[in-house]
Order: C-alpha cells, then sequence, then structure tokens
C-alpha cells in the first residue's frame, strides 16, 4: 500500500515551507521518509532526497546517522511522550551533542542550558535536573526544540508541533520557530493539519490529500488564491475574524480518505467530496498546472480570484 | 467511482474443498493436537497395545526393539506403554488440577473483585502469602505432611495453583465492572454471583483458557517432579515422575529408561504452550475485530 | 520513600509469619503419628506415650506453637524425628552447597536469559533468532530433573566430559565462604577451583537451560514493547545508533518487569535445587529434605521450607529495595 505517491518539493535555507494535510494524507510519512526514519514495514519505493548536494536515500546508515540531529533535526509529535520518563531533561537535551561532539555530559551540560534559555525558558537549572513528566507541555516542547537546535543544524523538520498545546502557547512556538529560522537561516519544515496556523509563519504551502500533492505555492498566494478545491475548503472552514456572527461554518463534506481505497482507484482522491467534480476526475490523477511560484493538479480548479 | 475487483479474494479461489481443508488445518491444527492427545487419554489402548503392568522377568531392561518401542524396565514392562499410561495420568490429573484451581480462582477473585471491601482486602492478602510461596515447596509441605498418593497431590497443587487464577480474575474483573452493562444488571437486581456468572464470564473466558491451557503444561512438569520425589503416584501406577525416578538405579546401564519417558512429558507441556499460544493469538485477534 | 520501603518490610514479614504458622499448623494437622514412628514399629503404647511426652507432643498446641516460634527466632529448628539430632546445626552444614549451587546457577541464567532476551528483542522473529526461541521453548517444557539425568547420562557417562555426582573429588579446601569455589581461589589451590567448577558444570546447566527461557521470553517482550515507545523515534531523530538506543533508553526502561520476574522466578529456581541436588546427589538442603522425605521426618521438612521461604522472601524484599533506584518514576511516588 503506498502512502504518498509523486510528491515533490524543495526548501530552501532560510524559509519555512509547511506541509498540510489530514490525518492519513501522507504528511508525516513524507517527512519521515525524508530522514530515512520509516518504520520498519516502510519502504521508499522510487524517488529521491537531496540535502545539500548529497542523495540521502542512498546513503549508507552510519552517513545518515551522522546528518541526523547535527545537520537535519527533527522534532517529533507530542513532546510529552516523546521524551524518556526515565531520564533528566537536561540529559537529554545534551544527548545530541554527546553523540556527534562526542562530549561528555558534564561538558555539554552548559550548551544544553545555554539552548533552554534561548528557547524561553527560566528557571533552566531546574528545567534540567527534571523529569519529563514534571514539566508542562509548552516547556517540553521548547526543550524539544531546544534538542533539535544544539548542533545548529541547516534543516529543522517539526512534526506538529503545536497540536498537543493550547492556543496561547501555540502562538509562542510558532514565534519561536520564525526566530529561529530569522536567527540561523535555518530551513524549515512545518508539518501540520491546521491551515491557517501555520499561514501565520510559513512562506510556502504544500497542501497533500490522499497522499498526493493537491496545491503548492507561496502563502500570500495560497491563502489568498488557492485553485485547488480541497485547500479553498480548507480555507473556508476555519474560523476568521472576516466571518459574520452566527454564519454558518462551511465544511468540506464527507470523510478524509482510506489510504488502501485511495490506493487502488486511479483518480483524484478528492473526487468524492469535491463540488467541482468531472467525468475526468476518475479517470486519472490530474496533471500539475500553475504558475511560477504556484501550482495545483486540478482538472476544474477555482476560478482565480 | 468503479472499484477494481480484489484479486486476494480468499473466499472465491478457495472453491476446491482440498484447498479449503488445507486451510482450516492450517488454521485451526492445534484443535487437532488437542483431540490427538485426548485419544490418547480416553482411550490409550490406541496408541499403546502393550499392557503397562505386564511382568515379564525374562526380558528386563532391554533396549529399545521392534517389539519394545522404548524397551523394557527392570520388571520387564513395555515401556512405551507405561509411558503412554503415564502421560495419560499426567495429563489427566494436570487438567483437573488446573481446571480445579481455576474455578476456585474465578470465584474467589471474582467475589473479592465485586465485593471489595474487606473480604477483598483478606482474600488479597491470603493470596499474596500463597504466591509468594516457591510453589514446589509448598506442594512437597503439604503432601508430605498429608502422605503421598495421587490425591494428595491433586490437592496440594490446586492450592498452590488457586491464588494466580484468583489475581488474574479480580484484576480483569475490576477493570470490567465499571462497564455499564454491569451498573445495568446491578440496576435490575441481579446478585452478585449472578452478575459474575452471566455477565462476567463471558468476558473471562479468552484469557482463562489461554492461561488454563498454559498451566496444563506447568502442572505436568510440577506433577511429574513431585512424583520423582517419591510424594505422588506410587508403584506400580505408571507415572512418568515416577517412571523416570525408578530409572534412576538404572541410569548408566538403560540409557532408554531414563532418556525416553522425558520425551514424553516434553511432548506434553510443548503441546499445551502451543494450545496456548495459538488460543492467544486468537484472543487478540478477536479483539482487533 | 521510607514508607515504600517500610511496607515491603512488614510485608515480607508477614509472608514469613504465615508460613511459619502454615508449616506449624501442617505438621500439627498430620493424620499420621510422629511419636509412633519415633518409638519404633513394635512400640507398646506406654513407649509411644513417653516418646511423646519427650517430643513435647503431648503439651497443648498454644504452648507448642509458641514454643515453636521462639525456637524458630533464636535459630532453634527442633528435633529431628529420625535422627534425634537437633536440625539447625545439620542444616547449616548442607547449606554452604545449595547457596554456591543456587549463586552460580542464578547468575548464569540471569545473565544468559537477560542477555539472550535483548538481542532476541533487538532482532526480531528473523532466522538468527531461531535457535534462541526454540531452545527457549524446549527449555521451559522439560522436567528438570529429566534433564539433569539425561546430561548426567550422557555428558557425564557416555562422553566423560564431566563428572557425575557430587561437589569435588579431591580434598576440599580450607573453609572461608563454604563455596568451595571461592575457597580454593582464596587458598591459591587451583587444582581444587577446577574440579569444584568441573562438578558445577552439569547442575548449574540443568537448571539454567529449564530458567532461562522463562527469562528471555519476558525481556523480549518487554523490550519489544518499550521499543515501539515514542522516544525511541526521538533517539532515532538525534542520530543515536541502535547499541546506544538500547543500552542507554530502552534497556533502562525495560528492565522493571524483568527485575521482578527475575525475583519471582527465584522461587522456582529454589525448587528446582531441590531436584537437581537429588539427581546428582549433591549434599545441599534439597537432598537433606529429600532423605527426610523419605523417612517422614516433618520437623527437617518444615525446618527446610521455612528456611527456602526465607531466602526467596529475602530474595524478593532487595529485588523491592532496587526497584526505586532504577526506575525514577517510583522513586517520586
Amino acid at each position: 500500500m503506498q502512502a504518498v505517491r509523486d510528491v515533490s518539493f524543495e526548501v530552501l535555507a532560510g524559509e519555512i515551507l509547511a506541509i498540510v494535510g489530514e490525518t492519513g494524507s501522507g504528511k508525516s510519512t513524507t517527512a519521515t521518509a525524508m530522514i530515512r526514519m520509516l518504520p520498519r514495514n516502510g519502504r521508499v519505493l522510487s524517488g529521491q532526497v537531496t540535502f545539500a548536494g548529497q542523495e540521502l536515500l542512498s546513503l549508507p546508515n552510519r552517513e545518515m546517522r551522522r546528518l541526523r540531529g547535527e545537520d537535519i533535526a527533527y522534532v517529533p509529535q507530542q513532546p510529552m511522550s516523546a521524551f524518556n520518563p526515565t531520564i533528566a531533561l537536561g540529559k537529554q537535551v545534551a544527548e545530541p551533542l554527546v553523540i556527534h561532539r562526542r562530549m561528555s555530559y558534564r561538558e555539554a551540560a552548559p550548551q544544553a542550558a545555554k539552548r533552554l534559555r534561548e528557547m524561553g525558558i527560566h528557571e533552566v537549572e531546574r528545567v534540567m535536573r527534571s523529569y519529563p513528566h514534571e514539566l508542562s507541555g509548552g516547556m517540553l516542547q521548547r526543550a524539544m526544540i531546544a534538542t533539535a537546535m544544539i548542533c545548529e543544524p541547516r534543516l529543522l523538520i517539526l512534526d506538529e508541533p503545536t497540536s498537543a498545546l493550547d492556543v496561547t502557547i501555540q502562538r509562542q512556538i510558532l514565534n519561536l520557530i520564525k526566530e529561529l529560522q530569522v536567527g540561523y537561516r535555518l530551513a524549515v519544515v512545518l508539518i501540520s493539519h491546521d491551515l491557517t496556523v501555520v499561514s501565520q509563519v510559513a512562506d510556502r504551502i504544500l497542501v497533500l490529500y490522499g497522499g498526493r500533492a493537491t496545491e503548492i505555492g507561496a502563502t500570500s498566494s495560497i491563502v489568498d488564491g488557492a485553485r485547488h478545491p480541497y485547500t479553498r475548503g480548507l480555507l473556508r472552514s476555519t474560523l476568521t475574524r472576516e466571518l459574520v456572527h452566527k454564519a454558518k461554518l462551511a465544511s468540506l463534506a464527507g470523510y478524509p480518505p482510506n489510504p488502501r481505497e485511495v490506493d487502488r482507484d486511479p483518480g483524484c482522491p478528492f473526487m468524492p467530496r469535491c463540488h467541482r467534480a468531472i467525468a475526468q476526475c476518475a479517470v486519472a490523477f490530474p496533471p500539475v498546472a500553475g504558475e511560477p511560484d504556484h501550482a495545483w493538479a486540478c482538472y476544474n480548479p477555482e476560478p482565480a480570484t | 467511482m468503479a472499484a477494481p475487483a480484489l484479486p486476494q479474494d480468499r473466499s472465491r479461489t478457495a472453491r476446491r474443498s482440498s484447498v479449503r481443508v488445507l486451510t482450516l488445518v492450517s488454521r485451526y491444527w492445534p484443535a487437532l493436537l488437542v483431540f490427538a492427545w485426548l485419544v490418547v487419554i480416553v482411550v490409550p489402548g490406541v496408541a499403546a497395545p502393550q499392557d503397562p503392568l505386564a511382568l515379564n522377568l525374562s526380558n528386563t531392561l532391554a533396549p529399545p526393539s521392534a517389539q519394545h518401542l522404548f524397551g523394557t524396565d527392570e520388571a520387564g514392562r513395555d515401556l512405551w506403554a507405561r509411558c503412554v499410561w503415564g502421560v495419560r495420568y499426567s495429563l489427566g490429573i494436570s487438567v483437573l488440577i488446573v481446571a480445579g484451581a481455576a474455578v476456585i480462582g474465578t470465584i474467589v477473585g471474582g467475589l473479592a473483585g465485586l465485593l471489595r471491601g474487606p473480604i477483598d482486602a483478606l482474600l488479597m492478602r491470603t493470596t499474596d502469602v500463597f504466591l509468594a510461596f516457591p510453589y514446589l515447596i509448598l506442594a512437597i509441605a503439604i503432601a508430605s505432611a498429608v502422605g503421598p498418593g495421587l490425591t494428595t497431590v491433586v490437592v496440594a497443587l490446586t492450592a498452590v495453583w488457586w491464588p494466580g487464577y484468583a489475581r488474574m480474575v479480580r484484576g480483569q474483573v475490576l477493570a470490567l465492572k465499571e462497564q455499564a452493562f454491569v451498573e445495568g444488571a446491578r440496576a435490575a437486581g441481579t446478585s452478585t454471583p449472578m452478575i459474575l456468572y452471566r455477565h462476567l464470564l463471558p468476558h473471562l473466558l479468552p484469557q482463562l483458557s489461554a492461561r488454563v491451557s498454559m498451566d496444563v503444561g506447568y502442572a505436568v512438569l510440577a506433577l511429574t517432579g513431585l512424583s520423582f520425589l517419591g510424594l505422588g503416584a506410587q508403584p506400580p501406577t505408571p507415572e512418568l515422575g515416577a517412571i523416570i525416578a525408578n530409572a534412576r538405579s538404572h541410569l548408566l546401564e538403560a540409557w532408554w529408561y531414563t532418556t525416553l519417558p522425558g520425551l514424553f512429558v516434553l511432548a506434553a507441556v510443548l503441546s499445551s504452550m502451543v494450545v496456548s499460544d495459538w488460543l492467544e493469538s486468537r484472543n487478540k485477534s478477536e479483539f482487533l475485530r | 520513600m521510607i514508607y515504600y520501603l517500610l511496607r515491603r518490610l512488614v510485608g515480607a514479614a508477614a509472608v514469613l509469619f504465615g508460613v511459619v504458622t502454615g508449616t506449624f499448623v501442617l505438621s500439627h494437622v498430620v493424620p499420621s503419628c510422629p511419636a509412633c514412628a519415633v518409638a519404633g514399629l513394635r512400640a507398646g503404647p506406654a513407649q509411644v506415650a513417653a516418646a511423646a511426652h519427650s517430643l513435647g507432643l503431648d503439651r497443648p498446641v498454644w504452648d507448642q506453637y509458641v514454643t515453636y516460634i521462639s525456637g524458630l527466632i533464636h535459630g532453634d529448628f527442633g528435633v529431628s524425628y529420625a535422627s534425634r539430632q537437633p536440625i539447625g546445626p545439620a542444616m547449616i552444614t548442607y547449606l554452604p552447597a545449595t547457596l554456591e549451587l543456587v549463586f552460580y546457577s542464578f547468575i548464569v541464567y540471569a545473565v544468559l536469559g537477560v542477555g539472550l532476551g535483548m538481542v532476541w528483542a533487538w532482532r526480531g522473529n528473523r532466522p538468527e533468532t531461531w535457535l534462541i526461541r526454540v531452545f527457549s521453548m524446549l527449555g521451559t517444557a522439560m522436567p528438570v530433573f529429566w534433564f539433569a539425568m539425561v546430561l548426567q547420562l550422557w555428558l557425564g557417562s557416555r562422553l566423560g566430559w564431566f563428572p557425575i555426582t557430587g561437589r569435588l573429588e579431591v580434598d576440599p579446601p580450607p573453609t572461608v565462604t563454604g563455596f568451595y569455589t571461592i575457597d580454593a581461589l582464596v587458598a591459591g589451590n587451583l587444582t581444587a577451583f577446577t574440579d569444584a567448577v568441573w562438578h558445577l558444570v552439569l547442575p548449574v546447566t540443568a537448571l539454567v537451560m529449564w530458567l532461562f527461557a522463562v527469562a528471555a521470553r519476558l525481556t523480549q517482550k518487554s523490550v519489544s514493547e518499550e521499543m515501539q515507545m515514542p522516544y525511541v523515534r526521538t533517539a532515532i531523530a538525534k542520530g543515536a545508533s541502535t547499541r546506544r538506543i538500547m543500552l542507554r533508553h530502552v534497556f533502562r526502561n525495560a528492565i522493571n518487569p524483568v527485575i521482578t520476574m527475575l525475583g519471582l522466578q527465584f522461587g522456582w529456581l529454589l525448587g528446582g535445587t531441590v531436584l537437581v541436588e537429588v539427581v546428582f546427589s549433591w549434599p545441599g538442603i534439597g537432598t537433606y529434605m529429600f532423605n527426610a522425605l523419605q523417612t517422614f521426618d516433618f520437623p527437617a521438612i518444615m525446618a527446610v521450607t521455612v528456611i527456602i521461604t526465607l531466602g526467596f522472601v529475602g530474595v524478593n524484599l532487595v529485588v523491592d529495595l532496587i526497584y526505586p533506584l532504577v526506575d525514577p518514576r517510583i522513586r517520586v511516588n
């Protein structure tokens, strides 16, 4: 069963690319496949992943391990469970240094402390000695980002960094990510299911549906003029200030697709829910069309605004 | 959107009955194993035509031959027959022990879980004490106090085994009783034992059966161990542990006497483990459904 | 934390007390007549009564119970029906042999079981682990005394690789610990040392083979489950090697149930030791108990039961004490 099909994109240093999609859209799979962290039963069938001129998929394991944590950092979902519950936080934050720079925990501790402070954590000493279950979600997310940043990577991948947090903390974390991007000229891949959240910080957005890339473009192009019906639907169904009081909330009809069904059917996976579907949509996945910095895959796209 | 028919649709390709039988066998073969053992227990004559008690002092300690598959023991008795009869005892008694322990344990554990309060606390303390014991030592202590014999061993091992079940059932009951259907039953005025029997038991059975089949194997090992020490079956009853104990005196001359009966025990215990694993995997897949 | 320790201590004491009382009850519920056995087959009622009196059996039950308990506290295990000698000193002579056997068996099977279990979990159910799985299954399914005899016969007698019975053939080294292996090393006596080790091989193998399977299986299960935890992904994302992840992360967390199990298995080990000692004529308390069984010497049997329970309870207490050291989650509670 193929979870992701024909998805291509690039990320440049100093820019944030957001990959947006529902559960099952293949966004996490894409990200983990990029750094060869697919689960045991997952495989990359075809394609390339190029990082700073290096082809990652054919790299020997040891080289890949060296890149991970040092040049490419991955921040997993749900910081509350992503830390080891039996090891003090300070050690875990310092671990990449121990692995890649051959430092001892003692030597690495000051740097870990510095990073934690940088991420906006106060009382760093106490936090470093604490265990994960003693800290809040927001703090853990910051600690996780600190861990990712400790070796000053060039690419940062964040998997749903705000989903487990409440709204006020979400804002803070997003701002933090933005600061890092600017301060370190990071290339950032931000994975989320929430288009509105990412549109606040992302430079470009890639929308996935049913394992396929449906639309990609600069944030402004997407937010102001999305052409794919799915993206439009996503934008319309979110709460924004422009909504009239007591107006009916637009929503996308239907349910996200079953990955197995999508695998079988040849056409566009969004067709069952699309109000602009035409006969052609069932036959084959639409080819990519578009402008220089905005592309979509649809036979019958929404008109330009 | 028309979906093409999946080629892996099993019920259509397995049209031929031979293929269907094969699939049944490969999926349910542990049941066949149980059946085979049942045959051995109920009709041992099928597996062993020789008489396990027939003395033949002219042919003592003979090595395996076409006539005596496992050779003979010090009284000229056919070892194969003795083993078959012995395994019959071992398995039969073990099933009895484990079934008894399971029943007692379920009742005690179930009631403890449902009633809670001081009864629960008392029961749990008692089971704690029992569970803390090395079971073999406890069984030895009981059996030595009451006198050797198969009945004693049954009582001793059942006494040692039931706390484990009580614990397990209690845990499950505690989890189950929070569910709505128990509340409903209580509201309808069902008595506690009835709740246990009618409503909770079906949920307990899958785990219980997996554990029971596993424990049968362990009971066989415990039983043979006790018989080996002289506490279980008394001569001339052919019980595998006792047979092996007899073999000790002839260890160096009659290798078949020592080595072969143990294989029977091994076979019986392995079967129980296989059945138990199979039941467990079925339990898990049922759950996923 | 102190609270936790206290609760464990009280629990252990309760178990011990329960066992002691239980053995007392058992030995007095016995339908047979120990006084008769002591007095002899041809004794008349007067001699039986005299024997009963000398054994203290005509005193009220409660009285006997109190004497029993206070005796135990002072290390007095009563008098053997068979030998008429105090049991305590007799047992002491047998104890070191059992301790040595148990000690080495425990270490070997714990290391082997946990190690193989980790390898099994690490490598998954692939061809390489087939051997582990098969031996695992066979090991649990065998009667330990039978396997001991098989080893004795084939490796000891037929192949002549190892001695068949006993602890030592040469003269024993001067006693320091009671362990022939250690005492021999201390005395610089290499012949005795090798001899002692050689005698240990078969009994230890029998016990280990029987027990390691459970340890391996549980370790494998625990480690496999732990490997599914999210923090493993985090570690991979940091670029940690599999070795580092297994040793520094997974194992630390998976060790808890393994430690509990090792403690509980100690009980099995003790039971199995009785059987193995009998097979190898190993001069330990297992053999002592076996002899007592032959002669229906209840005080001796009960004494061994109490001692073994003491050992078991003690080991599990140690396990309970180790817990908080290993798992900080328990520490906080």
